[in-house]
């Protein structure tokens, strides 16, 4: 494998609220590999739609990124001026958001919405952009494109405007795309839709693939690796398969058994008992260990000591907890996530 | 979209009706005795009665009312009691100023006050932002009649004999006489035709009929006069815009399309620009139209204030004065400006908000 086209290293977050200071994404570190897509998994509040905007720079008020780089084919985009910054967002690093109604700006056509990032970018002008729009709306499969184009975003279904946001996303066939929960507000058939469509496109463009998700069925269809975040860190990072088939870590393995299986008749839902931790006051030790069902039958007292690095446990598969940790001896020990 | 347009006028008929009745009934509502108020407390019965015979007032209250209809349907808003003129001549003398004073207003409070709002939403929460809006709020709790008066002293007596002076009154400087257009351009029209009353009318915008009759020495005069005035009853509704535009601005600035538009690489100042502003004026629109109140009425005191014969001062002296005609078509008008400003606030709706455009 070459060099990973976007390299995330310690990147971390913090919220400063009236609680305290919330660290919302600790010391994230992933590789993304070109054309590839990675999922981010996890519950609502783990940190994983702050990641994502964090690798964006888009962090709303009051959270602001303390530390980290941001690496896209080696540029650290953290250390970018403003104008910089603005020639690489749309351009070589997109993002899709959760609810395309609200994504779209009301008061502008999608077409022109369309086109200013061809005229941001490609120097179009007004005509030109006007017409690659016209041909990106086909090839998201938007039908009728040349009328679309004068149609607002409230004339349009969620599946739709998220077409349009796709669109609009991979309109100069950026080398990254982050998708936050793109199909949390569409309903299940357009969901697959979406999914197919990013998909086609990834392989027509080669796009590499950030999704974001809590739906382990849409990580199961398009992930090629999972990291799993739980209170701001990732808990547990491996390639899709040996994720489902052998997870390590307590909490993925809770998550992936509270998955209803279709066929199976089942009386209880299975559920992770407890709630996530406060950001503001988290415990100390392993911040999954007060939920730890594996804990309470095991003897380690560092769980609720000593917070555990993420540590490898197989190739390319790492996992955050002292239960699955590879005894002292083993040399393997400090390997971080590389 | 006429279609809308056309609801919405025929919309504002029911309004206007309703207008008329509080406008009449209030009128009778004053207490007091209009006779004894214009002729004296020691006026005898015999002249009281033939005073109510000559003004209707002798009739039942419908009646007057019907007639009083009827009148205003023809633009005859009846005779002044207290000049013995026609009202709708005194309007034609007196609106145009009061329109002048209340759009040059508009303009600065507009420009001012979005202006300002944006300044305070882009520097949120620093000083900046705290500092503008410190002073929004002193503009709004600021009465007019004493901000006009300060306005009047300060540049008008302290800063006398610097090029700072402003003249504190009046509309033009005595000796300089605005020629109506008509006259320069040696128009004939026969008196009393409702076209040369339009053409007084719109002669006595003085800045507007300097304008076009190339008066320069007129116009400079006139907008001099204007600027004090302008800017004392700009001020509570600039206040109450730049709130609201900063207001507003934050929220669509949070708003997730903003995020979208900085995710495509739009720079920041067009993310507010082409992005934002669109979006925040649509409640920054509503308030302006409301403002028109407050212009109006701020328009009541500044006249009295500077010293200018409008609608707003003639409105108050014909209160005291019990001279119902005046009141009653003064409110009449001042009213119908309002509805038809929010009217056209209304319309505007459909042009900056594609949400509300009838399909």
């Amino acid at each position: 494998m070459s060099e990973p086209i976007l390299q995330i290293r310690n990147l971390s977050t913090v919220f400063s609220t009236r609680a305290g200071d919330a660290l919302a994404v600790d010391a994230v570190t992933l590789d993304l590999n070109a054309g590839e897509t990675l999922c981010i998994v996890g519950e609502s509040g783990c940190g994983k739609s702050i990641t994502a905007l964090s690798v964006a720079g888009l962090v709303p008020y009051p959270g602001k990124v303390v530390g980290g780089e941001v690496l896209l084919t080696g540029a650290d985009l953290r250390k970018m001026t403003p104008a910089e910054t603005a020639k690489v967002r749309g351009n070589r690093l997109s993002m899709i958001f959760q609810d395309p109604s609200s994504a779209l700006n009301p008061v502008h056509t999608v077409g022109k919405q369309i086109a200013e990032v061809y005229r941001l970018h490609k120097g179009m002008d007004a005509k030109q952009a006007e017409a690659a729009a016209v041909e990106l709306l086909g090839a998201v499969g938007i039908p009728d494109p040349q009328r679309r184009m004068k149609a607002y975003p409230h004339e349009m279904s969620g599946g739709m405007a998220q077409r349009i946001m796709i669109a609009m996303a991979l309109a100069c066939q950026p080398e990254v795309l982050i998708a936050d929960e793109p199909t949390t507000a569409l309903d299940v058939t357009i969901q697959a839709q979406i999914l197919e469509l990013m998909r086609q496109l990834q392989k027509d463009f080669g796009t590499a693939i950030i999704l974001i998700t809590h739906d382990l069925g849409v990580v199961a269809e398009m992930a090629d690796h999972v990291a799993v975040m739980y209170a701001g860190q990732i808990v547990e990072y491996a390639d899709v398969r040996t994720l489902f088939k052998s997870p390590k870590h307590p909490y993925t393995q809770a998550l992936l058994r509270s998955v209803p299986s279709m066929g199976a008749s089942q009386d209880m839902l299975e559920v992770i008992e407890g709630r996530v931790p406060q950001l503001t006051n988290l415990p100390e030790g392993c911040l999954f260990a007060p939920r730890c069902a594996v804990r309470r039958t095991a003897d380690e007292s560092r769980c609720t000591t000593i917070t555990p690095d993420l540590l490898r446990v197989g190739p390319g598969h790492h996992c955050r907890c002292w239960l699955t940790a590879p005894s002292a001896d083993e040399s393997s020990r400090e390997v971080e996530l590389v | 979209m006429l279609g809308y347009a056309i609801k919405r006028l025929l919309s504002a008929i029911p309004v206007l009706f309703g207008i008329l009745v509080v406008t009449f009934s209030l009128a009778r509502l004053i207490p007091g005795d209009p006779c004894k108020a214009m002729l004296g407390d020691k006026v005898s019965e015999a002249t009281c009665a033939e005073f109510a015979r000559n003004f209707g007032l002798d009739q039942p209250i419908w009646v007057q009312f019907f007639y009083y209809l009827r009148d205003v349907a023809q633009g005859n808003f009846g005779n002044s009691i207290r000049f013995s003129r026609p009202v709708s001549q005194i309007i034609i003398e007196r609106l145009p100023m009061t329109i002048e004073l209340a759009f040059l207003a508009l303009i600065v409070a507009t420009i001012c006050g979005i202006a300002i709002g944006i300044f305070a939403a882009r520097r949120h929460n620093t000083a900046g932002d705290v500092g503008t809006m410190a002073i929004a709020n002193v503009g709004i709790a600021m009465p007019v009649f004493w901000l006009g008066l300060m306005m009047a002293y300060v540049f008008g007596v302290a800063l006398k004999g610097t090029p700072l002076w402003l003249p504190p009154s009046g509309r033009l400087t005595a000796g300089l006489v605005s020629v109506p257009f008509y006259d320069v351009w040696g128009w004939q029209m026969a008196k009393g035709t409702f076209g040369a009353q339009f053409a007084e009318f719109i002669s006595n915008f003085y800045i507007f009929n300097a304008l076009i009759t190339f008066n320069w020495a007129v116009f400079n005069d006139a907008i001099r006069h204007m600027i004090l005035p302008a800017l004392t009853v700009a001020t509570i509704p600039m206040a109450v815009i730049a709130r609201m535009t900063r207001s507003s601005l934050l929220d669509v600035l949070g708003r997730d399309y903003v995020r979208t538009a900085r995710a495509k690489g739009v720079p920041d100042n067009k993310v507010v620009q082409r992005h934002a502003l669109g979006n925040a004026m649509l409640p920054v629109v509503t308030i302006l139209g409301l403002q028109m109140g407050a212009l109006l009425s701020g328009a009541v005191l500044t006249e009295t204030v500077f010293g200018l014969a409008g609608v707003g001062r003639m409105l108050v002296e014909a209160i005291f004065a019990r001279d119902y005609p005046i009141v009653q078509g003064f409110t009449v008008l001042i009213a119908t400006i309002y509805v038809v400003v929010n009217l056209i606030v209304d319309l505007s709706y459909t042009y900056l908000d594609p949400r509300v455009r009838p399909q």
